[in-house]
């Protein structure tokens, strides 16, 4: 369970955060909307370890990260929002480079199953020749190698046809409901939100998004 | 370590072709400067025709003697054929080393023994006239010698008397032995310059060195290309963070680096006649540290490749001009003191192990390490 307490963020004099808290359970998958500049990115990275919260506490299955975050990162996969894999190199090689250096050890053939399940068969192939589809989906199996139990995703089908977007939401469903991860999902795709996720949490000012979701039928939570 | 070496090499299997290109460029471009400077060199050299009219021992002592002077080429030839040559201005000068010569030496005549001619154009004869003279009366001297001890010997009574070749021959060994003719000069207070200069690398090594520098500034590139690019935030979830990553792959690249370093070593002995000593071998690690760790923390400092060739380049071309690997600095090394230790290349030139650019590149490297980033939660 991801439990976070009055986290506030500041850059500066501008306070981006403002006493946000949510708790997450395993099997969840979570929406996180908002206008741009509410600081959804802001909020992923300070769950992700990738930035510090001005002040609050987070802690994911009861370990703090404060004095832990060795630990805690073990747990987190994080999908970023630009494509980050190596585009010099295979599909193969950029799973096997990702497994070196990852915490979890996995066979060649079960790194090769995690991309199937993503409908990724272009095993062999150079990254640079794939279609944008395909690399969202690789830049997610990446994430996906040493097992964690937290997923957070920025907007990671930001740019992809349909069909591929079917494709990875049914897989996300598939990881949250069948193994029990813990998914947060960012996005502007609102049909994205509402097909995906179990609830939403919508930061800002602005009532926009809440009110859009709301009349749709999701649960919205307002956190600021 | 090892999980550092196989994504790596996942890179180099990909990048073969350019790796071996500049993992291979110094040794290439020097090898074929030194051949081409040696080809210009000996094109410059002033062609003097020889011809012999007999071919005893101490003739071709003599022509040993001029192919082992500097700025000179002879050639030997038939009286017929250095002539017309030397009417074609093809050579400078003509010295014919007359029939009898050695007969005429031993028995301690020096009239007629060489002949010379020269042409309108023969702008070094006299200092070819007196270098061959100063060859010869040598020769004379030696047998003069050799006479006069056994001479002596038959004077005084001595039974067992050396044979006159045996006096030349030990005379010779004796020059070799004493180096009679190698002369140190030194300023009054100074110490003798002979040590270091036999220890000193010869330009060889000097010319790598430079291409060295420029083919490990284009080598690192891939610092640049790796931290800077959308993968780097992946490696705060992995078993090694950027900066680990990064510092492994400086040491892979480093023993990558000096391995191929040795190998030109041994492929200089090869084909430039380099020696190979332990000495040489610190030396070359020592400025091997210093370049991939000085320029690991410098293209640290960039955020496109674009810059940082630019910078590599106009770095390389500063320190080829005021290193003095290439062009002699010795007045301003003279004049300013703490030249020699802002110069890069002072700790190969020298032969010597640590520099202020070890001891500055390692305390960066330290502090590059243990300095948190803004972003590090």
């Amino acid at each position: 369970m991801l439990n976070i307490q009055s986290v506030h963020k500041k850059y500066g004099a501008s306070s981006v955060l403002n006493d946000i808290s949510f708790q997450v359970n395993p099997g969840e998958i979570v929406g996180l909307v908002g206008e741009n500049g509410a600081g959804k990115s802001t909020l992923l990275h300070i769950i992700a370890t990738l930035q510090k919260a001005s002040s609050g506490t987070l802690s994911l299955d009861k370990i703090p990260y404060k004095g832990r975050l060795k630990t805690v990162r073990k747990r987190i996969g994080f999908v970023p929002q630009e494509i980050a894999i190596w585009e010099d190199l295979t599909v193969e090689e950029n799973m096997i480079f990702f497994e070196k250096l990852a915490w979890k050890k996995r066979s060649v053939s079960a790194l090769r199953q995690l991309c199937l399940e993503m409908e990724l068969h272009k095993w062999k192939e150079k990254v640079h020749t794939l279609s944008g589809g395909m690399k969202r989906k690789l830049n997610i199996a990446i994430s996906l190698i040493h097992d964690p139990e937290l997923l957070l995703l920025d907007e990671p089908t930001v740019g992809i046809d349909l069909k591929s977007k079917q494709e990875i939401m049914h897989y996300l469903k598939k990881l949250a409901k069948e193994e029990g991860k813990t998914i947060i999902y960012t996005s502007h795709d609102m049909d994205e939100i509402m097909n995906l996720c179990d609830y939403t949490y919508c930061l800002g000012q602005d009532a926009f998004y809440e009110t859009f979701l709301t009349e749709r039928g999701q649960e919205v939570i307002a956190l600021s | 370590m090892k999980a550092t070496f196989q994504t790596r090499f996942l890179f180099w299997k990909r990048h073969w072709k350019s790796l071996l290109f500049w993992l291979f460029f110094p040794f290439v471009v020097t090898w074929f400067l030194i051949v081409q400077f040696a080809t210009l060199q000996a094109d410059t050299k002033v062609p003097v025709g020889i011809v012999l009219e007999e071919d005893t021992e101490l003739v071709q002592d003599v022509v040993a003697s001029l192919e082992d002077t500097p700025h000179i080429r002879p050639v030997i030839l038939s009286e017929k054929e250095a002539l017309n040559q030397l009417q074609k201005h093809e050579l400078d000068s003509v010295f014919i080393f007359r029939n009898r010569y050695e007969e005429s030496i031993e028995r301690g005549s020096r009239n007629q023994l060489v002949k010379s001619y020269q042409s309108d154009m023969s702008f070094a004869y006299t200092p070819l006239r007196e270098t061959v003279i100063s060859y010869v009366q040598q020769d004379y001297s030696r047998a003069k010698t050799a006479f006069v001890v056994q001479r002596m010997g038959e004077a005084y009574g001595v039974e067992d008397i050396w044979s006159f070749d045996e006096l030349i021959t030990r005379s010779k060994e004796i020059v070799q032995e004493q180096k009679l003719l190698e002369v140190d000069f030194s300023f009054a207070n100074d110490a003798s310059s002979k040590g270091e200069e036999s220890s000193s690398l010869l330009k060889t090594w000097h010319v790598w060195a430079l291409f060295s520098m420029l083919a490990t500034f284009m080598v690192f590139d891939w610092v640049i290309k790796e931290k800077r690019s959308a993968v780097a935030p992946r490696f705060t979830f992995g078993r090694y963070s950027l900066k680990q990553y990064l510092l492994l792959n400086m040491i892979l690249y480093t023993s990558l680096l000096f391995a191929v370093d040795l190998l030109t070593m041994v492929l200089f002995k090869y084909v430039l006649q380099e020696a190979i000593t332990i000495k040489l071998m610190f030396t070359l690690l020592s400025y091997r540290l210093l370049l991939t760790i000085c320029i690991f923390i410098f293209s640290n400092w960039f955020k496109s490749t674009y810059m940082y060739y630019t910078m590599a380049f106009a770095i390389v071309l500063f320190v080829t001009l005021m290193s003095g690997a290439l062009i002699p600095v010795e007045g301003i090394k003279a004049k300013f003191a703490w030249f020699n230790y802002i110069n890069p290349l002072e700790v190969f030139l020298t032969s010597t192990y640590l520099s202020v650019w070890h001891v500055a590149g390692f305390v960066l490297l330290v502090l590059w390490y243990v300095w948190k980033g803004e972003s590090d939660a």
